[in-house]
């Protein structure tokens, strides 16, 4: 294969597996909007704030970074519970704009929390030598076990949670409740109790976003923004209330990122936010919309 | 005792008032029907009765507690189940699932079997998605998901607007075997004919207000006029 083709094979495949890593970063973020109609625009710094939450028990309290990171996913769920059980489910309605308002505030308090309590400083999760290891594909391209692992961990996340939505008993009560509240309601589903189930299966999932992340990449208390924009618009290029649908607009957002950063290193973050617009243009409704109403 | 009883019941949409002062009561294992015009509250009183609408405490007894301003999703849990008007089937779910999650909270007598038993139609249609159904297959849908929950008291809200007499017909001729499990049944029907032919005892609503009550055969047909129409 000429140098030159196996340069952008290189470039779309580190493309698809940052795109497993967004996937992950939108797989709660629709889960939540499919199921209540809430956009939550803590999500990215709700990311942040389980990254460091695993930085903590790894750092401070001595436990083994993989070992926090399987104790920071059901403190995050538990956490997503009663955020919502407690926070959010007083402000849903008819209204769409309390539950705006009060996770814009959440950001900016989750933010400002974690700048008190960690400071402003860049850090990173501590996962000794696997950061180093690469898998080598043939032809001269190889790729990091990290983001092997990170896409790995999408679809694992994504096929996990579909079995959950159409095998279970909880799943068709979340379908249902996403379908018709009152209704629902009328078969005896406790909607609030509902709604906190899914916040905390989304924060269960940012956790592993978190991992993912940290162990990838550099955080700050303020990385959480950045975050939520890649998020939505791996969900919107996806279509909104498919998770498949998700893991594809990741990719869409990962390889329009690592080509535009292979032209130009600068262009990166812009090429990813100009595919997105691309995309609202062609395909308002995304690549998977579930439903046509 | 009786299974239910309503005292004074009163509801709102908002400042409008919908309901004034109802008081009725159903026995185990009776079937009331209420009629009514068009916007007389009878959806608005099934709706109440099942916790969609607020109600104060002590408005309401079901077997002996007081559900006044209970939850829709704990009256499921008691045994006081609505079919709700238009079907309000789950889109996104088969047949199959939309049974399944009517026995969500609580279960017992009536089974899928049992369901397709009496709805074969929805045997054979069991994976499509239940929007796919007719009109009465949909019906029957609601039904069955409704009975999936084991009622006690079975509020049935317009369950023949809609449909083709003959339809209409099949879904009544469940309404012995349900019976028959000891549910207590209230149908809020427009079509007068059907709802005395299956009713134990009847009441009219007329704006808002109980304007008759009694067993069909005492009715008199100008009676059930009068306070159907008002006039």
């Amino acid at each position: 294969m000429p140098a030159a083709l196996l340069v952008w094979l290189d470039t779309v495949i580190q493309g698809i597996l940052l795109g497993g890593l967004y996937a992950l970063y939108a797989t709660g973020l629709s889960l939540i909007f499919g199921i209540m109609r809430l956009v939550n625009l803590a999500h990215g710094d709700l990311i942040i704030a389980a990254a460091f939450l695993i930085l903590a028990l790894a750092q401070f309290a001595g436990v083994d970074t993989l070992l926090a990171f399987a104790i920071a996913v059901p403190v995050m769920f538990a956490l997503g519970y009663l955020l919502q059980r407690y926070l959010l489910n007083r402000t849903l309605g008819e209204d769409i704009l309390p539950p705006l308002l009060v996770t814009f505030g959440l950001s900016i308090v989750i933010q400002n929390g974690l700048l008190e309590g960690f400071s402003a400083d860049t850090r990173r999760l501590p996962i000794g030598s696997l950061a180093g290891i690469s898998v080598p594909l043939g032809g001269g391209i190889a790729v990091g076990i990290m983001p092997l692992l990170s896409l790995a961990a999408a679809i694992v996340v994504i096929l996990g949670l579909n079995q959950l939505f159409y095998r279970t008993r909880l799943g068709r009560a979340l379908r249902a409740t996403s379908d018709d509240t009152g209704t629902a309601q009328l078969m005896g589903i406790n909607n609030q109790n509902i709604y906190a189930i899914a916040m905390g299966l989304a924060l269960a999932v940012c956790a592993v976003a978190a991992f993912f992340l940290g162990s990838r990449s550099t955080f700050d208390p303020t990385t959480g923004p950045a975050r939520l924009i890649y998020a939505f618009e791996a969900v919107i290029v996806g279509g909104l209330g498919s998770l498949w649908g998700t893991l594809a607009g990741g990719f869409v957002i990962g390889v329009a990122q690592t080509v535009g950063a292979r032209i130009n290193p600068e262009w990166q973050i812009l090429s990813g936010h100009v595919a997105f617009l691309v995309v609202l243009i062609l395909r308002p409704r995304g690549f998977f919309p579930r439903a046509f109403d | 005792m009786a299974l239910l009883e309503t005292h004074d019941l009163t509801a709102f949409y908002g400042d409008f008032q919908a309901l004034f002062g109802i008081s009725i009561a159903v026995e185990n294992g009776e079937t009331v029907a209420i009629i009514g015009a068009n916007g007389a509250g009878k959806s608005t009183f099934l709706k109440t009765l099942a916790g969609l609408l607020p109600s104060s405490p002590g408005t309401i007894r079901f077997d002996g507690a007081d559900i006044g301003g209970a939850r829709a999703f704990d009256n499921v849990a008691r045994g006081l189940v609505l079919v709700p008007e238009g079907r309000r089937l789950f889109p996104s779910l088969s047949v199959e699932e939309n049974l399944l999650v009517g026995g969500h909270r609580r279960s017992g007598r009536w089974t899928l079997a049992r369901i397709y038993e009496l709805f074969p139609v929805l045997a054979e249609r069991r994976h499509q998605p239940a929007t796919t159904l007719s009109g009465g297959q949909q019906q029957m849908c609601a039904i069955g998901r409704a009975l999936m929950a084991d009622p006690r008291l079975l509020l049935c809200d317009e369950i023949s607007l809609g449909l083709a007499p003959i339809v209409i017909r099949d879904i009544y001729a469940a309404l012995p075997t349900i019976k028959a499990e000891g549910a207590a049944v209230i149908i809020v029907e427009q079509d007068i004919v059907q709802a005395l032919a299956v009713s134990d005892r009847v009441y009219c609503f007329q704006e808002g207000r109980m304007t008759l009550s009694g067993k069909p055969g005492e009715l008199t047909r100008d009676a059930i006029h009068a306070a159907y129409f008002g006039i």
